[in-house]
């Protein structure tokens, strides 16, 4: 028996070598670190954390000023009040320098995570520009800042590099750069050191880190300088994690200790709980509220959502005919429905409401 | 007569652009390359899984077209593709597999070599290893395991044959031939589908398009990384430091258990531990080779914003990303501490801090500083804010002289002593929350913020380093101890703990470089670092003091009893 010709396979790997680098990989990622470290030192000295101090409780998260006169860009569950209150109308901004100055919380859009604060005196503040919304691209490289478990003076704000593969405005961008509790309301900047989104929340996937578009903030600029305060967030934060550290109130007896401000820094380290494990059906699609409905905003090729018909831009009115009051109770009746199992979805698509059958697969 | 039979796992090998090599690290890099057997369906079927590949690739329109172009090349068996002057032609290793029909069972042969089965657990593993890996490249999940896992099935039964004998079964007979199976499940999707639609998304860092970038820069430093083994299962990587054998890694991760390590090339061999260096958390590995690569580690300082990627043996690097905080010591024992916290809710106007409690038995409390004293300067340097004075006195070493300048009641005043650790000070407090909550144990700054850990497996040793650089590459807890490159494919750092999930530490290459002078010298031992060294000064000085007291008391005792001896002896 004669052996038949091997199965040339170094074409087939040579193709990949050719499809993903580029001839200068080198100079790009020579200039894209230029670009990082430039990006670095200009704007650095602009983010800062914000700390709403009431009693012996602190909530901190993080902003950017983008004013010679001290306005700052953030979240809007970071200057917001717990438990439905107003909130607080004045803030701490320590800066990166370690300097604390108070600032004056301006308005809130919390249909989209969107706030604004000033500080109140002085100016010539180091502060970035905004970048227009429709230079933003999908892909592009970026850079996030903040100030993750709160401001730490022998760290600063440290910086992480990604790339945003979603650039919805009217939902929340989505980038790879890993943003954690404190950083909300931190930014997200491009590789031209413009200010392209602000955190917002997270999700159990080291690539889904949600921001605040920029443009949000350029729609509500008067609204937001004015003072309005709108909307409301329990819609457009569930299902993802918030990344403001839960307000720190005093320690009952028995309960976790209230990690002190002070030169004091939090307890020693022993091996954290890890999450559990992850769900096991795959639906494959990625929701938001824009304008106040839950719209598709990105169907997984190949995904059962796909298969069964869903497109983008899809508004889901009901799951299983019960209508759905946020992407959490989507979430939820997936997560508990089995592989194999069929969810009816009625969405509106193009004004006309229909009803599509998704069977679930398997998450791998 | 013979029946040959050979494996179609090149597809896979192909798909991942990666070579699979089980030959010995000296000889020139082989690529393996599988066969197979005449039957023309297994031909088709491999076709069919390429396409499916290449759909699930998520490639564009352009994209799409090579891809295609570079299929029919394969299935020309032509070379092929603009890309083979950058990935240069490998040496063909093949593997070939005889079953013979009188029974006495399959033989399998290297580069026309036969391989003994004695030797095939040293080869099996690795390949094993290797195509799991692929396939969770490939198809964006992980390989099923157990019974569902089509590779291990058809590896197991490949081993089994090999072993024990028998023939493989009428090609295409249901279930009878392990790679029918697998081309089947392949067909079918059933060997793990894609996890979500972002992480393949072509715009995301992790896209292979964009990890490519990096593979001719993490190419040397990936033939001196090892896989770490214990009991079997990778708990960390290691970077080969001596071409005698000398590679460092994880410690805490290899503290029990039977070791190995894997190289680069799929070569086992065992490896035990023989030096640590606690305050790293590095452990310095011996393993049975020789004539190894050695990554050079450059002992420069790297800038935040200098890009990044962590390697691993694979070609692709585990992740990319980016210096995120400068080298810091993460060690509170050589960070100064007065002993005070701050006023919550005090009216800060910059010119100075307001003490809100002292900790008991702390420098300043022992100074006579008292709550509500204002702390106006450190040294002569104003400290106008609570993070200026806790830079600066973080700064300091335990035990240095301070100078406090304070206001109490409107008068300013000075005071200078030494200054407590932040350990000791920290050791008051957490006793203290201790006795008020009731709790055993504190939790750890993740536990008390659950967004610290989503997304990542953590290191349970993740602090106390006495000079650590930050990243923000998202490795997992398993993968610590490997080089980091720069965009010059220069190690400039090895990764120590994943933190959180945004941070990832490593042991900076100077530090490295330096704990490896010794290693050069032929003393195999790690370098002690300056804490642990004063830490044992201080130590074995307090243990002297108590052995000369107890000398004392021992020889006064010893004066008493001969002097009452003598009472008796005069009786």
């Amino acid at each position: 028996m004669t052996m038949l010709p091997p199965y040339a396979v170094r074409g087939l790997a040579a193709a990949f070598t050719v499809l993903t680098v580029p001839a200068a990989f080198a100079d790009t990622l020579k200039e894209r670190q230029a670009k990082v470290l430039s990006v670095v030192e200009k704007a650095r000295p602009a983010v800062v954390c914000i700390q709403s101090r009431s009693g012996a409780a602190m909530g901190s998260g993080s902003g950017v000023i983008v004013s010679n006169d001290g306005i700052i860009l953030t979240a809007a569950h970071v200057v917001d009040g717990t438990g439905g209150g107003k909130g607080p109308t004045e803030v701490i901004v320590v800066l990166n320098d370690g300097r604390e100055v108070k600032a004056k919380v301006l308005g809130r859009d919390r249909n989209r995570d969107a706030a604004m604060v000033k500080i109140e005196q002085g100016s010539e503040w180091a502060h970035v520009e905004m970048a227009k919304a429709e230079t933003v691209e999908q892909g592009e490289w970026c850079i996030a800042m903040g100030h993750p478990g709160g401001f730490d003076p022998q760290r600063g704000a440290p910086v992480r590099v990604g790339r945003l593969w979603q650039n919805n405005d009217k939902a929340y961008y989505r980038s790879d750069c890993t943003v954690s509790g404190g950083d909300s309301g931190g930014p997200l900047f491009d590789l031209d050191g413009r200010v392209i989104g602000i955190h917002s929340s997270i999700s159990m996937d080291l690539a889904e880190n949600r921001h605040v578009p920029i443009g949000v903030f350029h729609d509500d600029w008067e609204r937001l300088m004015k003072g309005d305060s709108w909307g409301n967030m329990n819609k457009l934060l569930s299902g993802s994690e918030d990344l403001t550290p839960k307000k720190k109130e005093k320690p009952e007896p028995k309960a976790a200790p209230k990690p002190e401000k002070g030169d004091t820094p939090p307890g020693p380290r022993e091996p954290a709980p890890q999450p559990s494990a992850k769900t096991a059906v795959w639906l494959g699609i990625v929701m938001d509220v824009v304008d106040g409905n839950i719209t598709v905003t990105e169907v997984a090729d190949g995904s059962p959502a796909q298969k069964a018909g869903l497109e983008l831009e899809d508004v889901i009115l009901k799951i299983d005919g019960k209508t759905a009051g946020g992407t959490g109770d989507i979430a939820a009746r997936v997560r508990g429905a089995s592989p194999g199992d069929a969810v009816t979805f009625t969405v509106r698509r193009k004004g006309k409401e229909q009803d599509i059958s998704v069977t679930l697969a398997e998450r791998k | 007569m013979k029946s040959r039979f050979f494996i179609p796992v090149i597809a896979v090998v192909a798909a991942g652009g990666a070579a699979l090599s089980l030959n010995a690290q000296d000889q020139p890099k082989p690529k393996l390359e599988f066969k197979f057997n005449g039957d023309p369906r297994g031909g088709a079927a491999m076709e069919e899984t390429l396409r499916k590949m290449i759909e699930r690739m998520g490639l564009g329109d352009e994209g799409r077209e090579q891809m295609e172009k570079a299929l029919e090349q394969w299935k020309q068996g032509g070379e092929g593709g603009r890309g083979t002057q950058q990935q240069q032609a490998p040496q063909q290793q093949q593997f070939r597999f005889e079953f013979k029909d009188d029974g006495s069972g399959p033989k399998m042969f290297r580069n026309g070599k036969e391989v003994k089965p004695e030797d095939l657990g040293e080869l099996m593993g690795p390949m094993q290893k290797q195509l799991e890996e692929m396939f969770k490249q490939q198809f964006g999940g992980e390989a099923p395991q157990g019974g569902g896992n089509p590779l291990e099935e058809m590896m197991k039964e490949l081993q089994k044959r090999m072993q024990g004998g028998g023939t493989p079964g009428a090609p295409g007979a249901p279930g009878a031939n392990p790679l029918e199976d697998l081309m089947k499940r392949a067909q079918k999707g059933g060997l793990g589908g894609p996890r979500t639609g972002r992480e393949r998304s072509r715009f995301s860092k992790q896209h292979t398009a964009a990890l490519a970038e990096w593979r001719p820069l993490t190419k040397a430093a990936r033939e001196s990384t090892v896989r770490v083994l214990r009991d079997g299962e990778q708990v960390a990587l290691g970077t080969i430091v001596s071409a005698d054998g000398y590679a460092l890694t994880k410690a805490s991760e290899v503290d029990k258990g039977s070791l190995e390590v894997e190289f680069e090339n799929g070569r086992i061999v065992t490896a035990k531990v023989v030096d640590k260096m606690d305050a790293y958390d590095l452990a310095l590995l011996k393993v049975e080779a020789n004539g190894l690569p050695v990554g050079s580690i450059v002992p420069e300082e790297v800038a935040v914003g200098t890009l990044v990627a962590a390697v691993s043996v694979d070609e692709d690097p585990l992740a990319t990303g980016v210096i995120s905080v400068p080298a810091r010591s993460l060690s509170e024992k050589t960070k100064g501490a007065l002993g005070i916290e701050f006023k919550m809710d005090a009216e800060l106007d910059g010119t100075g801090v307001p003490i809100g409690k002292l900790v008991t038995g702390c420098a300043a409390e022992k100074a006579g500083l008292k709550p509500d004293d204002k702390i106006m300067a450190v040294n002569g340097q104003p400290v106008p804010y609570p993070a200026t004075l806790m830079r600066i006195v973080s700064a300091l070493k335990p035990g240095d002289p301070v100078k406090v300048r304070y206001a109490r009641e409107g008068k300013e005043a000075e005071l200078e002593f030494p200054l407590s650790s932040r350990e000791e000070l920290l050791k008051v407090r957490q006793e203290a929350i201790l006795k008020e909550t009731g709790m055993k144990q504190l939790p750890d700054r993740r536990a008390l913020d659950p967004t610290a850990q989503m997304g990542s497996s953590l290191s349970g040793n993740a602090s106390g380093y006495p000079k650590a650089v930050q990243s923000d590459l998202t490795i997992d807890a398993n993968e610590c101890g490997g080089p980091v490159v720069d965009v010059d494919g220069r190690i400039v750092a090895i990764t120590i703990a994943r933190a959180e999930r945004v941070s990832t530490y490593m042991v900076p290459g100077k530090v490295v470089a330096d704990l490896l002078s010794d290693l050069k010298s032929g003393k195999f031992t790690l370098a002690k670092d300056e804490d642990t060294l004063r830490g044992e000064l201080r130590e074995s000085e307090q243990e002297l003091q108590k052995a000369e007291a107890a000398l004392k008391e021992a020889e006064a005792r010893r004066s008493a009893a001969a002097e009452q001896l003598k009472k008796f002896e005069k009786k």
